[in-house]
């Protein structure tokens, strides 16, 4: 027998159900004469069966705990990649006004002069709230990167900053150009061995940004660094 | 608006997105996040690692956006979305990989030469004669490892993982043991056939 009549007997379609059939089976929507026809054919059908349970897998797979954090940064790559592609989305508000443009100007007006206002009120309360003893608004102090940044001839191996008094530990982000972060790491000291799946994601011509954030033991930050330009030269 | 478009069904921010100016707009992006893990999750199986995955995700949702207007309403979106996903999935691994082919898979099964069986049989009641054996000397699981290696090309360990297979080997030992026994079957029908 050659081996094509098996490919063929696996991939034969004659007779079988269109997939949207095969859905409404998986959903127990059918009523009982069409369920027991696609019952029939499965048992005479090695296809289908096959297709009907990657169907199944697809729409009601659950995914375990490791498997959702993966998924999780799938998901968020995928929505930061659509809002790249989709610069209309992002403006949709500006549809949502859907007012003729002089009244959009009023708008944009408005917006600003609410702006300014804030503005003004931030800096002159801004000093109070500093000295204050518990106030909500907590001033975040700079952290200093000491390791060299900026172009590089290599990925960096290790990460140093200046310790800042009080901190529990700090957590390092590797960020794309575009503020998405592809990585963290967290230490108890003012430095950090880059681990082989951080200094991966450095490859060369790409940048990336670091921050450093320093946290205290309730996990609240206490100080964090700009985002910090790295790119390994090619 | 966000919850006027929470409230249509998947079919009818189809239809919505078509009908909006431009190609890609907030029903797209309503429809798509609702399936954003649903399709992560089949591709992280599939290609076993996430870095391969989010592109495999990625290329899927580009190709759905293309699509949409070959989308027939009448069918759920979902399933579409599952036949865009198993398609992609599979022309990239056969693209890669064009090695997984029923001649290279199956040599010991292809032995024709003490009988020409060509000659014997036309070729419909060949296929259906090995659908039967493997419809009924496989075992559930064996009959789906078996169709989605050798029919479809998927790579075991990709089926190891959609399946949820939990044994050491996986998915490869499904397909020692449903070779062994349609080669069993082979050899005894030769020998009658030889009688």
């Amino acid at each position: 027998m050659k081996p094509d009549i098996w490919k063929e007997a696996l991939r034969d379609e004659s007779g079988c159900p269109p997939v949207d059939r095969w859905r409404a089976w998986v959903d127990g929507v059918l009523p009982a004469a069409e369920r027991n026809q696609l019952e029939q054919h499965q048992l005479i059908c090695p296809r289908c069966e096959a297709e009907v349970a990657m169907l199944r897998e697809f729409v009601y797979a659950d995914a375990s705990a490791e498997e959702a954090r993966q998924v999780e940064w799938i998901t968020s790559r995928l929505r930061s990649e659509a809002k790249a592609l989709n610069p209309a989305a992002r403006i949709s508000w500006w549809q949502w006004l859907g007012t003729p443009p002089a009244l959009r100007m009023w708008a944009c007006a408005a917006v600003l002069l609410v702006v300014a206002g804030a503005a003004l009120e931030w800096r002159r309360r801004a000093p109070e709230l500093e000295g204050g003893p518990a106030g909500n608004f907590r001033s975040v102090r700079p952290v200093a990167l000491l390791s060299e940044v900026g172009d590089l001839p290599q990925p960096p191996a290790q990460l140093r900053w200046q310790a800042v008094e009080g901190a529990s530990h700090y957590l390092v982000r590797l960020f794309e150009v575009d503020q998405r972060m592809v990585w963290e790491g967290r230490s108890h000291g003012p430095e950090l061995a880059m681990p082989a799946e951080a200094l991966k994601l450095f490859v060369p011509r790409k940048t990336l940004l670091v921050q450093v954030q320093a946290l205290d033991v309730t996990n609240r930050p206490m100080a964090e660094s700009e985002k910090i330009r790295i790119r390994v030269q090619p | 608006m966000a919850s006027e478009l929470g409230n249509l069904t998947d079919e009818q921010l189809v239809v919505r997105a078509r009908e909006a100016p431009s190609g890609r707009n907030a029903y797209l992006e309503e429809l798509f996040g609702r399936h954003y893990n649903r399709v992560s999750l089949w591709c992280l199986r599939y290609a076993g690692n996430r870095d391969e995955a989010a592109d495999l995700a990625q290329e899927i949702f580009l190709r759905v956006q293309k699509a949409i207007p070959e989308f027939r309403a009448e069918a759920k979106f979902s399933t579409w979305l599952y036949t865009v996903c198993r398609n992609h999935c599979l022309n990239r691994v056969q693209a890669r990989r064009p090695e997984i082919g029923g001649e290279e898979i199956l040599p010991n099964l292809a032995d024709d030469s003490v009988l020409d069986i060509e000659n014997d049989l036309d070729r419909r009641r060949m296929i259906g004669q090995a659908k039967q054996w493997i419809s009924q000397l496989l075992d559930e699981t064996e009959r789906r490892v078996f169709t989605l290696h050798y029919g479809e090309g998927m790579p075991l360990d990709a089926i190891t993982r959609l399946l949820g297979l939990k044994n050491a080997s996986g998915a490869k030992a499904f397909t020692v043991s449903s070779r062994r026994k349609l080669q069993d079957a082979v050899r005894k029908w030769r020998a009658r056939n030889e009688a």
